[in-house]
């Protein structure tokens, strides 16, 4: 490559920068098709590995007759897999309950947090300390939660009993009442993400410029208009990826407080989708069953993610 | 339309006072500009005024009545912000016209409204847009729409030019001030842009660390500075300060500086003082006798077209040996001049445009012995400047 110097005339070579490519590149020459393949690669084998070959070996696994006994051969069965798993009672408690915990999610983990980050927002410095006491039960195991929990709800010598008391109340056994225990996980687990997600919003918030609501004070706004026509839209963004986020975790998140606290029960009160698909997989070792259960629950996640993305994401305000 | 008046005004962030005492009345339809550097409390006098902050003490009140403890909602006053503050999820037309949808007009009132204020400024084919589509410039004027919309008692501007290039700059501040000379409304304009503040202002509030060092017309601050913050701080490039002392001997009262003495009035007080000479006041030649006469050594000469400013080092007067360290001054001379660096000119100076401060940087009026005209021009050769002009250009 060489240019023409304007003043003399002259040819100057150019110094083209060195490259760097590693040996492989350069053995295939930078303009190889393969190349583009060679960066993604890593991104690519571990997705494949960790993601789309268990999805179709659970899409093979769901058509299947098995126990998980390696010495016993798999039986082919078709669809009849997903015919018993639906048909069943446990599937039909647990997507009932999975509903629960999601529709209780939104108002308690997806909207609940606002107003407090909002209070906290506009306590500005002075909301560090209280921030900080929320956020706390995000750091927290969760297994550690559920077994303080169940110290604390134990009916015989719990610390709420003693609570109770004092009010002159008898605490009831939550956990062993099948229409309480549900909301008491869901009430754990609020409890648990509240912090996580006030965190969140708070980031939201921070990044809306503080002159847009002394214009609209100017304006003639007071705290609900600024609230209703600045705030909430500048924050759908934000709002999105929560829920998005809190109802894909939620279904997970539970899992833990379920199997300490419940195991499922009271008479499959608080199994939801994903502790039925356990309880198919691993506790009854019908492989087949909890296959064609996670194979539904994958069809029912991405039919909730397509919704939310059509629904609500036309009206999220992204640029600032 | 309104007057505003601010009673001893003091403002505290914590031990941190930021506005002392402060005391200004604004007249109806007056254009009032805060100027000063960078935290001496102009902006916060102004959000004061919003109601975007509270005073730790003083009064405010707007056309006589205390609006001291009113809420911004309702004091209507209409501001202008530096980062504009446009709703970013808004359109242009809902942008400007929010404040009247507050208000419960009728949409086609509001969309009549908002297309008026739209054309006045130019930017009704901008409507539709989002201000994330829009230049900094139409920005501007969607947030000067969106406060002459509501036809508020007084606008109050925060800098609002200074996100601009130099060009777009001169034609806003234009703007500006006609649009406010047409709607005769009252405004206060925060800026640290001398420039800004000698060019719209009917009156100029010079602030310093929290208080007002001078309040006048463009004009008479720029004129008769009372201080030598006021003289520095207006006028680009700044008056030049010869630091000296004023000394009394053998019976009389002289200005000595490394590089100069001048004769002064015989009460003048002993002590530190500076002198101010505002660097088109430094005339080439020798001028009239009575002029205060100096030699310059031309260090940089910055040609800009129309005019020439010249560094010098003054080094000592005319006639007198050089001395060190020599003292630096700007002078700005009409026109362009042929000068090389290392030219050595004589420079006068009218001591009608000498300024001299006291240590405490306060002006000493009368100081300067000022010659009556007849006397000057009997001792003087009234031809001497021209010619020596002449020879410079």
């Amino acid at each position: 490559m060489s240019m023409l110097s304007p003043s003399t005339g002259a040819t100057l070579n150019a110094v083209a920068p060195a490259r760097r490519d590693g040996w492989l590149v350069s053995r295939l020459g930078a303009d190889s098709a393969l190349v583009p393949w060679l960066y993604l690669a890593p991104t690519l084998i571990l997705l494949a590995l960790f993601t789309y070959w268990p999805l179709l070996q659970t899409a093979y696994l769901s058509l299947v007759d098995w126990n998980m006994n390696p010495s016993q051969p798999t039986q082919f069965v078709g669809a009849d897999n997903y015919g018993r798993v639906f048909g069943s009672t446990l599937f039909q408690t647990a997507l009932l309950n999975t509903v629960i915990y999601i529709g209780a999610s939104i108002p308690l983990k997806v909207l609940l947090p606002i107003p407090v980050a909002v209070f906290l927002w506009s306590l500005g410095t002075r909301g560090h300390f209280y921030r900080a006491i929320l956020f706390l039960p995000t750091l927290i195991s969760f297994v550690v939660v559920g077994v303080a929990f169940l110290w604390i709800l134990n009916p015989i010598f719990g610390y709420a009993k003693q609570f109770f008391a004092l009010a002159g109340y008898r605490l009831p056994n939550l956990l062993a009442d099948p229409d309480a225990a549900i909301w008491v996980i869901i009430g754990i687990s609020t409890w648990k993400v509240l912090g996580f997600n006030m965190l969140i919003y708070l980031a939201g918030l921070a990044s809306i410029n503080r002159e847009y609501i002394e214009a609209m004070r100017m304006d003639g706004a007071g705290d609900l208009t600024i609230f209703r026509r600045l705030i909430w839209p500048l924050l759908t963004p934000t709002l999105m990826f929560v829920m998005i986020s809190t109802i894909i975790f939620t279904m997970q998140q539970v899992f833990t407080p379920i199997d300490l606290m419940t195991e499922g029960g009271p008479s499959n009160s608080t199994t939801n989708l994903f502790y039925m698909i356990y309880q198919y997989s691993f506790v009854t070792f019908d492989v087949g069953g909890g296959a064609a259960g996670t194979m539904m629950l994958f069809a029912l996640l991405m039919i909730l993610a397509l919704l939310q993305i059509r629904l609500f994401d036309r009206r999220a305000h992204y640029k600032q | 339309m309104a007057t505003i008046a601010f009673n001893n005004i003091c403002k505290s962030f914590g031990e941190n006072q930021v506005v002392r005492d402060f005391n200004l009345t604004i007249e109806d339809g007056e254009f009032v500009v805060l100027v000063g550097p960078s935290g001496c409390g102009k902006t916060t006098s102004l959000r004061m005024l919003a109601g975007l902050e509270a005073p730790t003490s003083g009064r405010i009140a707007l056309n006589g009545i205390d609006i001291t403890d009113v809420p911004s909602k309702a004091r209507e006053l209409a501001m202008v912000f530096q980062s504009y503050a446009l709703y970013p999820h808004m359109s242009v037309a809902d942008n400007i016209g929010f404040a009247l949808s507050l208000q419960k007009r009728p949409a086609q009132a509001i969309r009549a409204e908002v297309l008026a204020a739209a054309k006045r400024l130019e930017i009704d084919h901008l409507l539709a847009r989002k201000p994330r589509e829009l230049s900094g410039g139409q920005r501007q004027r969607v947030a000067v729409a969106r406060a002459i919309v509501r036809q508020p008692q007084a606008f109050l501007f925060d800098e609002p030019l200074s996100n601009l290039d130099a060009k777009l700059r001169h034609s806003a501040r234009v703007e500006i001030r006609k649009l406010q000379q047409q709607l005769g409304t009252t405004a206060l304009y925060v800026t640290h842009d001398q420039i800004e503040a000698m060019t719209m202002a009917d009156r100029i509030v010079v602030m310093e660390g929290g208080c007002i060092r001078q309040v006048g017309t463009p004009m008479e601050l720029y004129m008769h500075p009372n201080s030598v913050f006021v003289a520095s701080f207006l006028g680009a490039p700044p008056t030049n300060c010869i630091a000296g002392e004023v000394v009394h001997a053998a019976g009389s009262v002289q200005f000595c500086s490394d590089s100069l003495n001048l004769a002064l009035h015989p009460e003048t007080p002993r002590g530190p003082a500076t002198l101010g000479i505002r660097p088109e006041s430094l005339q080439p030649g020798e001028g009239m006798a009575a002029h205060l006469q100096l030699q310059g050594a031309v260090r940089f000469v910055e040609a800009l077209g129309a005019e020439t400013l010249v560094d010098l080092s003054i080094a000592g007067q005319s006639g007198a040996p050089l001395q060190a360290p020599p003292t630096e001054l700007t002078a700005r001379l009409p026109g362009h001049h042929c000068l090389a660096s290392g030219d050595i000119l004589p420079f006068h100076v009218a001591k009608q445009d000498l300024r001299l401060f006291g240590s405490d940087g306060n002006v000493l009026a009368d100081a300067i012995r000022v010659p009556d005209q007849a006397a000057e021009e009997r001792m003087g050769d009234g031809g001497g400047l021209q010619r020596a002009v002449a020879a410079f250009v």
